[in-house]
């Protein structure tokens, strides 16, 4: 038993242990400080549905090598494009998503194969540069947002602007379009956006097939000890750039999934720290530098995503004062410093 | 020489270093701090001593002929003065307010806790013994001198 | 070739060569030149004002950047982890407009406060950076978010609370935590006014009065004098020679891991002093956001001016300096008048401050790669 017990916090880690321990504390205090109990599960389990795919979207460069994917913007580019052109035809309903990407998914993947072209000549750098071409990318992109022919009412500044507005509403489109679907509510208090757990769940399952097909294995092959594959007869170029283009392209459909259920696409610089939460998510998951798996995914965002949604309501009631953003900071960047401050096994 | 030696004189030199520069804060926490010193042109009573408030006045700090505080009676102005020794010149001026009547130059010092205390305009124009008089702004201090 | 014959030596490389060779190793500033030179005149500043904010910028901004030469003189790359002695610089100051210490004894009372908690920083940076070997520039960029938010908690909680900080101006209306914007008249061009030379070359036609902090450039002269013989130090040829081999020095019995902290901790306490003279000239400190982009700045600064991950010179930091900020204070009216839209030249300057890092960043590794495979595939025999 006691063996079991330490064998069990080796692989867990001690971060994990704690902050999953603080997070069951905060659902056990929430009722005592006046906080509902379901409206918490309730908003903890939405968080998790919106923000898993861009979790997922770590593990195919993780897998193989790459690094933590701090260029997600990348991915997130390529799905605002899909979504303000979605809008820009009108298009609504599951169709209207559908739309949103297929536009975005082809701007992904030759996005993905560009970045990976420059990931491949700077091995061993990768999370650094990766953090800088996603920051370029955003802040290209905001000069292309003030200058792309987009004429949409809603999207336009109002009384003659040009430019794409900061903040642009899905309501009357597609929001809500996988949430809704098959959602159940229980009371006035917890809702279950069914139909995006549906669809997180089939991204999850795709991806774990994928890594069980012949490129997959060979991509965690290249990952786990690149001068093995190599002898092996694996071209490592290409599995990497099939891991970066995969992780665009998730990155990609993660954000329209996010889009659809926060209600709002954010273009400028919105998406400039997007990638951080979903390090510190999937680090939180028991994720390293280089090994990622499926549980990881799922674990990470719900921890993560509970200490968000939990700390505002319960830490806030407790002590009367509002410490949610610093305890987010602290705890996600925290995360990203304990993974990266690890031994790893693979030297380069 | 032993390496204790040498890492017993490396060790002393730091700490002379440390000590130094400790030294050097409270030096100039000495020479910069800016003291808000109230100055108050109302009649008071002082040691058993009644002072008048002056009519018209001005008072300059330091010889900063430059921006000269003006007083009326019962007038309390406030005034900036960097670090603890200053010279306060007080002209008195006649019923015009344009005459000097009289001029007076006083050394002061102040203490650590000086805003406790205001200065009597009318103290320092009779060139008594005390000028420094509790402030009703904050709590009482001890005497202060000067 | 008739060499051998020539009793005048010729030179070994042809002038050509050299000025190509130095055109390459110079490709960065020189591309911004040429950038600042097509937009300065469409931006319609005059020669007055650019002068002028150039020299209070290089004033202002210099010191923070001399501060990264050190950890890459030690091999540690551009060490992002200086935004932690900003936050120390700035503590100091929040204590020292506390105790109304004003001018230069508030500046330098200010500079002693924060030398211990610099250093502290620094030696957890330090320690930080050498369990990620490899790995040191995410890291410390990460680090700089962590303690951003320990600062956050600090000053935005405990001042005024367990830590003591009694001026109501400084402290928020709900009795602790510290506002967001402070004003440091009492310090405010303490030190550019120390000494300055105000110089008018105008003429009947044309304005051209610019005033000059000399007590500053003095201060950053000095700090060039000591980084020069800092280099010629034991502790300097240590730091140099862990950076062009890690493994050879700790062959060669140098405490590497000791002397790396001690880089970064000798950065950060800089960084500190470097965040002071830059809020001194300012006058306002933004509690939470004036140290947020000093370390992207200063970096991207650095690389403007030509200095590689590995190599940076004092050269390159005031050719940096000047162009970056020639840019920055450019790009907005110049975007302007290009496009009709002063908002995208703002958001070109952005553009521009990260897409530099990321290509100085992206040839420094891709260096590094070329050299990495040309020697493995001499191990592996191939042709």
């Amino acid at each position: 038993m006691k063996d079991a017990l330490s064998k069990f916090i080796e692989n867990a880690g001690w971060p994990r242990i704690i902050i999953g321990l603080f997070l069951l504390f905060l659902f056990a205090a929430a009722p005592f400080v006046g906080v509902r109990v379901d409206t918490s599960l309730s908003d903890t389990l939405v968080r998790v549905g919106m923000n898993g795919i861009l979790v997922l979207a770590m593990v195919p460069m993780v897998q193989s090598g790459c690094g933590l994917n701090f260029g997600l913007p990348l991915g997130i580019i390529a799905g605002l494009l899909g979504a303000t052109t979605s809008i820009e035809f009108k298009a609504q309903g599951l169709a209207g998503f559908g739309f949103a990407m297929l536009i975005a998914v082809p701007i992904a993947a030759v996005l993905g194969f560009i970045y990976a072209q420059i990931l491949n000549r700077v091995k061993g750098e990768e999370m650094m540069i990766a953090t800088y071409v996603g920051f370029s990318s955003v802040a290209l992109m905001c000069m292309a947002w003030l200058l792309l022919p987009f004429k949409s009412p809603v999207m336009i500044w109002g009384y003659g602007g040009s430019g794409l507005r900061t903040t642009i509403s899905t309501e009357g489109f597609w929001r809500h379009v996988l949430s809704d679907f098959a959602s159940v509510r229980i009371g006035e208090f917890f809702y279950l956006p069914t139909g995006m757990f549906i669809f997180f769940a089939i991204m999850i399952f795709l991806v774990w097939a994928f890594f069980r097909t012949k490129t997959g294995t060979a991509i965690t092959a290249v990952g786990s000890n690149p001068e093995f594959a190599r002898a092996s007869g694996i071209n490592v170029d290409r599995m990497r750039t099939v891991s970066v283009m995969l992780s665009t392209v998730l990155g990609a459909i993660g954000i329209l999934v996010y889009q659809q259920s926060f209600g709002f696409i954010q273009l400028y610089m919105g998406p400039l720290f997007m990638a951080f939460p979903a390090v510190a998510a999937i680090l939180l998951g028991g994720a390293s530098v280089n090994k990622a798996t499926m549980v990881n995914v799922v674990v990470g965002t719900f921890l993560f995503q509970g200490i968000l949604t939990m700390t505002p309501s319960v830490v806030n009631s407790l002590i009367q004062t509002d410490m949610s953003e610093v305890i987010r900071i602290i705890v996600s960047n925290g995360m990203i410093l304990y993974a990266l401050t690890r031994k790893t096994q693979v030297k380069r | 020489m032993t390496i204790s030696a040498i890492s017993k004189r490396r060790w002393t030199i730091r700490l002379i270093l440390l000590a130094a520069l400790v030294g050097v804060a409270f030096w100039m926490y000495e020479i910069g701090k800016e003291y808000s010193v109230l100055i108050d042109n109302e009649t008071v009573t002082i040691g058993g001593n009644e002072y008048a408030a002056v009519g018209y006045a001005t008072l300059t700090v330091d010889g900063d002929d430059a921006k000269p505080l003006s007083f009326e009676a019962d007038d309390r102005l406030v005034q900036k003065m960097v670090a603890r020794s200053h010279t306060l010149s007080v002209n008195i001026l006649g019923e015009d307010g344009e005459t000097v009547v009289k001029t007076v130059e006083r050394r002061i010092k102040l203490n650590a806790d000086a805003a406790a205390w205001m200065i009597s305009l009318p103290a320092v124009a009779a060139e008594a013994p005390e000028i420094f008089i509790p402030n009703p702004l904050s709590k009482p201090q001890d005497e202060q001198s000067d | 070739m008739s060499r051998t014959n020539d009793v005048a030596a010729k030179p070994l490389f042809s002038k050509m060569e050299n000025f190509k060779h130095f055109l390459i190793s110079n490709s960065v500033p020189i591309i911004f030149l040429g950038l600042s030179a097509f937009a300065i005149p469409l931006s319609g500043f005059s020669a007055e004002y650019l002068v002028q904010e150039m020299i209070t910028r290089l004033a202002r901004n210099s010191f923070l950047v001399l501060s990264l030469l050190v950890p890459i003189l030690a091999g540690m790359g551009l060490n992002f982890g200086m935004v932690l002695g900003a936050m120390a610089g700035q503590i100091g100051l929040i204590f020292v407009t506390d105790w109304a210490v004003v001018g230069i004894p508030g500046l330098i009372l200010a500079s002693i406060i924060s030398m211990p908690i610099a250093a502290f920083l620094g030696y957890i940076c330090g320690n930080v950076l050498n369990r990620a070997k490899g790995r040191e520039m995410v890291t410390s960029y990460i680090l700089g978010f962590f303690i951003n938010g320990i600062y956050q908690f600090v000053v935005l909680y405990m001042m005024g609370w367990i830590l003591p900080i009694t001026s109501p101006t400084l402290v928020l209306s709900r009795g602790y935590g510290i506002r967001n914007a402070i004003n440091l008249t009492g310090m405010r061009h303490a030190l550019d006014n120390a000494i300055s030379l105000s110089i008018d070359l105008g003429s009947e036609t044309t304005r051209f009065a610019i005033s000059i902090p000399v007590s500053t450039f003095l201060l950053i002269a000095g700090f060039c004098v000591f980084i020069v013989w800092f280099r010629r130090t034991k502790l300097g040829q240590d730091m140099r020679a862990i950076g062009q081999d890690m493994a050879a020095a700790d062959s060669a019995g140098i405490a590497v891991e000791r002397t790396r902290v001690i880089a970064i901790v000798i950065s950060t306490v800089l960084a500190a002093f470097g965040q002071i003279i830059f809020l001194q000239n300012i006058g306002t400190m933004n509690t939470y956001n004036s140290h947020d982009q000093t370390g992207m700045f200063s970096i991207a600064a650095l690389l403007i001016g030509g200095a590689t991950v590995s190599k940076a010179s004092i050269g390159n930091v005031f050719v940096g300096v000047a162009l970056f900020h020639l840019m920055f204070v450019v790009s907005p009216m110049a975007g302007k008048e290009l496009i009709g839209q002063a908002q995208l030249g703002e958001y070109f300057r952005v553009f521009v401050s990260y897409g530099i890092i990321a290509v100085a960043l992206v040839l420094h590794a891709w260096k590094r790669q070329q050299e990495r495979e040309r020697s493995r595939r001499g191990l592996r025999g191939e042709a």
